[in-house]
C-alpha cells in the first residue's frame, strides 16, 4: 500500500509537481519506512531535510546586531578628534624641524646664484667690484709696507733713545 | 534603517541564509560566518536600504557572492565542495566533518552539476523553503518559467541518483 504512495510521492517530487502537503509526507516516510527508498534516495531526502531544519537560533541576530553597535560605539571613541600634539608630539617635533630644515636650505639654494645664471649687467657690475677691491688690497699692501718701514724706524729711535738720555 | 525596522525586516532571514550558504559552502561554520558578513554588509549600508527595491532578493545576491568569495579565497579552499567528503557511503560520517555536512556535501555534488538558475530555484524551493510565488517574485521570473527550471532541476538530480544507484557511485 505505501510502496506505491512513495513512488507517486516522488513522481511527483521529481516532476516539480509536489505541493508542500506532498513534501511533507514524502518525509514522514522516508523517515517512517526508510527500507522503502533506496540509499541514494534516502541520502537525497535527508541531506535536503537536514538542510531545511537548519536554525541559528533566535538569539543569534539579535547578539549580531548588540555587536555591531557597540562595535560602532568603539569606533566612534577611538576616532574622536584628539590634539595632534597630544597624540606624537616627539613626531610634530621633528617635522616642525624638518620643515625648517628645508625651508632654511631651499632659501640658501635660492639666494646663491652662480655666475652663468647672472645678467651681463650684474657680470660687469661684479667684475669692477672685484678689480676695485684688488685696487683697494694692492693699496692696503702699500700701506703695509710704509707702516712696516714706520714701525721699524720707532723701533730704531726706542733704541737709541735711552743712549742719548745717558749721555745727558 | 534604523535598528528596530533592520530587526524586523534583515534578521528573520537568518535561516534562510544560513541554509542557502551551508548548502553552497557544505560547511556549516564557514555558513554561520557568513550570515554575519552578510548582516555586518547590511548593518553598514542600512541608511540606503531603505531604497532597495526588494530586499530579500538582494539579500540572496549578496549570500551568494560571499560565498563564492569565499570559495574562490586561496585561504579557503579546503573549506566547500571539494573538500566534503561523502562519509555514509564511504562507511561513516569523518573526523573533521558531521553527518549534517557529509548529507549537505552529498547534496551539493549534485546540485553543482545543474545549471545556475536552476540551482539557485532548487535551493530556493527545496532548501530555503520558499514557496514558487516567492521565488517568482524574487527572481523576476513567471510561474511557468519557475516550474519548468524546478522541473528540470529534479529531473536532472533524479538521473544523477539512478546513475549513482546503478554503478555503486561512492562520492
Amino acid at each position: 500500500m505505501e510502496l506505491p504512495t512513495k513512488e507517486r510521492l516522488m513522481e511527483k517530487y521529481w516532476m516539480g509537481e509536489s505541493t508542500s502537503a506532498d513534501e511533507d509526507a514524502l518525509k514522514a516516510l522516508s523517515l517512517k519506512r526508510p527500507e522503502l527508498f533506496s540509499a541514494e534516495e534516502l541520502n537525497y531526502l535527508n541531506g535536503i531535510h537536514q538542510v531545511q531544519e537548519l536554525t541559528l537560533g533566535e538569539d543569534f541576530g539579535k547578539n549580531l546586531v548588540d555587536e555591531f553597535v557597540e562595535a560602532e560605539k568603539e569606533e566612534a571613541i577611538s576616532s574622536q578628534v584628539i590634539p595632534i600634539w597630544k597624540k606624537s608630539w616627539m613626531r610634530v617635533a621633528a617635522s616642525i624641524i624638518l620643515l625648517i630644515g628645508m625651508l632654511f636650505s631651499f632659501q640658501q639654494f635660492n639666494s646663491s646664484k652662480i655666475l652663468s645664471d647672472l645678467s651681463a649687467e650684474e657680470v660687469a657690475a661684479y667684475e669692477e667690484t672685484k678689480e676695485a677691491l684688488l685696487l683697494i688690497s694692492q693699496k692696503m699692501n702699500k700701506i703695509k709696507s710704509v707702516t712696516a718701514a714706520f714701525a721699524k724706524f720707532d723701533e730704531t729711535q726706542a733704541k737709541i733713545k735711552p743712549n742719548i738720555n745717558l749721555r745727558n | 534603517m534604523n535598528r528596530e525596522q533592520f530587526e524586523n525586516t534583515i534578521l528573520p532571514m537568518q535561516d534562510r541564509i544560513y541554509r542557502y550558504s551551508a548548502s553552497i559552502l557544505g560547511d556549516l561554520s564557514a555558513a554561520k560566518d557568513v550570515v554575519q558578513e552578510v548582516f555586518l554588509k547590511l548593518w553598514k549600508g542600512r541608511e540606503k536600504l531603505d531604497e532597495i527595491k526588494n530586499i530579500e532578493a538582494w539579500c540572496i545576491t549578496i549570500t551568494k557572492n560571499t560565498c563564492f568569495d569565499r570559495l574562490q579565497s586561496p585561504k579557503n579552499k579546503s573549506v566547500g565542495l571539494e573538500g566534503v567528503s561523502l562519509g555514509l557511503f564511504a562507511g561513516g560520517a569523518t573526523d573533521e566533518k558531521t553527518e549534517e555536512e557529509d548529507l549537505l556535501g552529498y547534496l551539493e555534488t549534485l546540485v553543482k552539476e545543474l545549471p545556475e538558475l536552476q540551482q539557485n530555484i532548487f535551493r530556493m524551493r527545496d532548501l530555503m523553503g520558499y514557496s514558487n510565488k516567492e521565488i517568482q517574485s524574487l527572481l523576476e521570473l513567471t510561474d511557468n518559467q519557475v516550474k519548468v527550471n524546478l522541473c528540470r532541476a529534479r529531473q536532472k538530480l533524479k538521473t544523477a541518483l539512478i546513475k549513482r544507484m546503478n554503478y555503486g557511485v561512492t562520492n
